[in-house]
């Protein structure tokens, strides 16, 4: 009997990391669009307030369109999430509620409420505000967008690297309450992992664009907005991957200090060692605790701490139970990197046929530039991989651990019935999405030339609107 | 500042919050369930549309609930979602398809498609409304919520009947406040078919509410200390009936928007029934309702944390009434379709 309610409380465990990994993946496939998407149209829309060059509204109006579908996904998703802390999570909701509740609560009132009400204007209010106004309404979506990733990127760097916080009441009704708020809210690597997050979401939005773009340009469609967009695109992602990269030496250098396991188990270093080696490619042996492959040595002491002799802390400096599952995040770390290598290359190449004038002409080119939409969807959700499975087996690091955090009343059944749920509804909402896309995108931003009349909304809402864009 | 007072403040605040998504979301929630109701393409899509601009802002409140009740109370956080684990499921997979639905309804011109999301869209809204309705009601009856606050209840026997009965409450109170609003919405002849559901809608609700009225009083008399302790508070029943007969004479008399104003009283005035009956419990406890319910008082996270989320509401909350003047004065008057609508 005992052992039968201790394997089902492993079971219960397991459930439930698979369905939060499960529902915050497919969730993060479209918030880090939405943010994206929306400070590019600050620059669309930016350019036709100022020119009012019809055929910025159009392309404005496009991106607005496709906006609000990963919007929409965006919210629908997002609820599980609010709701899954509470449902699977509660032991550690109840220990971390004094602390991390007002996050998610500063959120909702900072964030969503301006993303939400906003948006309204954005999709609906084209004929009924001022240019701009609309504009101004554009610019608070996506500052709406953009804090809502302030406070759930500060709501995880505490518990990556919890400060600011002191631990009262033993037992169940242990819990962590406020000690010094600004501690909470800066705590060591929140603004390093913000700008990590944010670039990331910037060059995802970017890539949307060179790979609808280059889509365009293949297929001899709207060939003028292919042409602009493609250019302002490749020069945007050239900037952001560097910036990308100085952000990302930043985040790891944070990681090797407050969270030297997790460091570890991202190069594989094992034992502490000097001239520590960084790994270009290789395989984890967990049998014989070694890493295998192609590595420069002493280059992850130079990254480290300037210098090429350094020791960089291996796992063994920690009991194994306290290890994260090192190839998970090893792998997870390394496809990362050689996503944003891929990101590079696209980038670089596309700049150099601009430069040459060719780019039209490069139809192999084009056409990898239409997948690689893939590469920073890859990047993020491999940096995300690494920085929660890194942190493992703590649910707050060095203070929870992941599996203290689980609710006490829900069974297996439950956790299981509503995994099954949420694969079969987001399978379904996956289906639908990339359906709905497709068709956005195949119509693409429409004839430029022919402005909507002026008197588009006192018309009869009965009558049949000739040339309707299906929308 | 006394722990009691941040307590009733934080208190204050999420019922504030509660009243806010009754009184908006029940509209676009009502709006849903009326879907069906309404016959022709373009007839539902200038319903689908008067919600537009506001069903996404709305449902806000319900993430503004969830935090407040994280911040303020985690442990009835905790334990409400973990102990009403499968009700608060459907209610997702409810709130996830009602979003697709509204968005992805007009994105297809095929009769199937539209005719499938209406549905869709029809009883996601049903869904999320009953589901409310059970889950106010369980709080009147009481769950069983143990000394170390966990809610041990098997997802059937949530459905009593008079939860059961509570979720039909919700169904037509909000089915009529979607109908208020699509009134005020709505022109022409399309407004005076949307009238003939009028009566129905207020009907049923009067029905039920008379029904649930006398149960609750006489079965939990709990529920009506307070009127017996302070008197002062059978104004809140006695403004609610005036409140109900001048929406209804507004109505008949096509003043849409006060009868709008007077429905959104009506909500607010019922929840304050509910909160007046059940304070200071927040979840009342079934198997001892002295010893184990969850109290605002014996809930809270400490001072500092409810200091810091005042804070944050003091701040927020002017800015939060400001973008929702900002949208609902942008999109006033009549829905009409034009190329941007759903």
């Amino acid at each position: 009997m005992a052992l039968y309610s201790y394997k089902s409380a492993m079971d219960t465990l397991l459930l439930a990391r698979i369905q939060f990994a499960f529902t915050v993946t497919f969730h993060y496939f479209f918030p880090p669009m939405t943010i994206g998407l929306a400070w590019m149209l600050i620059y669309i829309e930016g350019v036709y307030v100022r020119t009012k060059d019809p055929m910025y509204k159009k392309m404005a109006q496009f991106w607005t369109r496709i906006f609000s579908i990963f919007f929409v996904m965006g919210v629908a998703t997002g609820f599980v999430l609010l709701f899954a802390f509470g449902n699977n999570w509660s032991t550690f909701s109840k220990f971390v509620g004094d602390v991390f509740g007002s996050l998610l609560a500063a959120e909702g009132i900072f964030a969503f409420f301006m993303e939400g009400g906003f948006l309204g204007i954005m999709l609906f209010g084209w004929d009924r505000v001022t240019p701009v106004m609309h504009y101004v309404s554009t610019i608070l979506v996506s500052f709406g967008a953009t804090f809502s990733a302030i406070w759930i990127v500060m709501a995880n760097s505490w518990m990556q690297t919890p400060t600011g916080y002191k631990i009262i009441g033993d037992g169940p009704n242990k819990r962590a309450v406020i000690a010094n708020l600004w501690d909470i809210y800066f705590n060591p690597s929140f603004i390093d992992r913000l700008f990590h997050v944010l670039l990331g979401c910037w060059i995802l939005g970017i890539f949307l664009m060179i790979s609808v773009s280059a889509y365009y340009l293949l297929k001899k469609r709207h060939l003028a907005f292919a042409r602009r967009t493609m250019k302002i695109a490749l020069i945007a992602a050239m900037a952001s991957l560097l910036l990308q990269l100085f952000s990302g030496d930043r985040s790891a250098k944070l990681t090797a200090k407050y969270q030297p396991t997790k460091f570890a188990a991202m190069e594989a270093i094992f034992e502490t060692q000097e001239y520590a080696p960084f790994t270009i490619i290789g395989f984890v042996d967990m049998a014989n605790e070694k890493m295998r492959g192609i590595a420069i040595p002493g280059l992850l002491s130079f990254l480290t701490h300037g210098n090429f002799k350094e020791a960089v802390q291996g796992l063994n400096e920690v009991p194994k139970e306290d290890w994260p599952y090192v190839p998970a995040v090893f792998y997870s770390y390394h496809i990362m990197i050689y996503a944003w290598g891929g990101m590079m290359a696209i980038a670089m190449l596309g700049l150099f046929f601009c430069w040459r004038k060719t780019l039209e002409r490069q139809r192999w080119y084009l056409w990898g530039a239409v997948l690689s939409i893939a590469l920073p969807y890859i990047a993020n959700m491999a940096g995300w991989f690494t920085a929660e499975m890194g942190r493992q087996p703590w649910i707050v690091y060095n203070v929870m651990r992941v599996n203290e955090g689980l609710s006490k009343v829900v069974s297996r059944e439950q956790v299981l019935g509503s995994l099954i749920m949420f694969i079969c509804v987001y399978t379904l909402l996956g289906c639908l999405f990339v359906f709905l896309l497709n068709r956005k995108i195949q119509h693409g931003p429409g004839e430029y030339n022919t402005a909507l009349p002026d008197d588009a909304h006192y018309r009869d809402p009965y009558e049949e609107i000739p040339n309707r864009v299906e929308s | 500042m006394p722990l009691e007072i941040l307590q009733l403040a934080w208190y204050a605040v999420i019922v504030i919050s509660i009243i806010f998504y009754v009184i908006l979301d029940g509209f676009d929630l009502g709006v849903g369930s009326l879907q069906l109701f309404i016959k022709g393409d373009t007839e539902r899509r200038i319903c689908l549309n008067s919600i537009g601009p506001f069903w996404d802002g709305n449902e806000v409140w319900l993430i503004a609930i969830g935090g407040g009740l994280f911040v303020g109370f985690p442990d009835v956080y905790a334990s409400v979602f973990s102990g009403f684990y499968v009700l608060l499921m459907i209610y997702l997979a409810g709130i996830m398809f009602r979003a697709c639905a509204i968005e992805f309804r007009s994105k297809h011109t095929s009769n199937l498609w539209r005719k499938t999301w209406d549905t869709v869209f029809w009883f996601s809204s049903l869904t999320i409304t009953f589901g409310s309705g059970i889950l106010l009601g369980s709080f009147v009856e009481g769950v069983p919520l143990n000394a170390s606050r966990e809610i041990y209840i098997s997802f059937w026997s949530i459905f009593t009947r008079y939860t059961i009965g509570m979720g039909f409450m919700a169904v037509f109170l909000f089915a009529m406040h979607g109908n208020h609003f699509l009134l005020l919405k709505t022109e022409g002849e399309l407004q005076a078919r949307i009238y003939k559901l009028f009566p129905w809608t207020t009907g049923l609700f009067l029905v039920t509410f008379t029904i649930m009225t006398i149960w609750t009083w006489s079965l939990f008399p709990y529920m009506g200390e307070l009127f017996i302790e302070m008197p002062l508070f059978w104004l809140l029943p006695v403004l609610l009936v005036g409140v109900f007969i001048s929406k209804v004479w507004t109505s008949i008399k096509g003043r849409y928007g006060l009868s709008f104003f007077f429905s959104m009283l009506t909500i607010t005035l019922l929840f304050l029934l509910f909160v007046a009956g059940t304070f200071p419990n927040m979840v009342i406890s079934s198997i001892d309702r002295d010893l184990y319910s969850l109290t605002l008082y014996n809930s809270s996270a400490t001072a500092t944390t409810l200091k810091v989320a005042l804070m944050i509401a003091f701040i927020g909350v002017p800015l939060v009434l400001l973008y929702g003047y900002i949208l609902y004065a942008t999109f006033r008057g009549k829905t009409r379709l034009h190329d941007h609508s759903y």
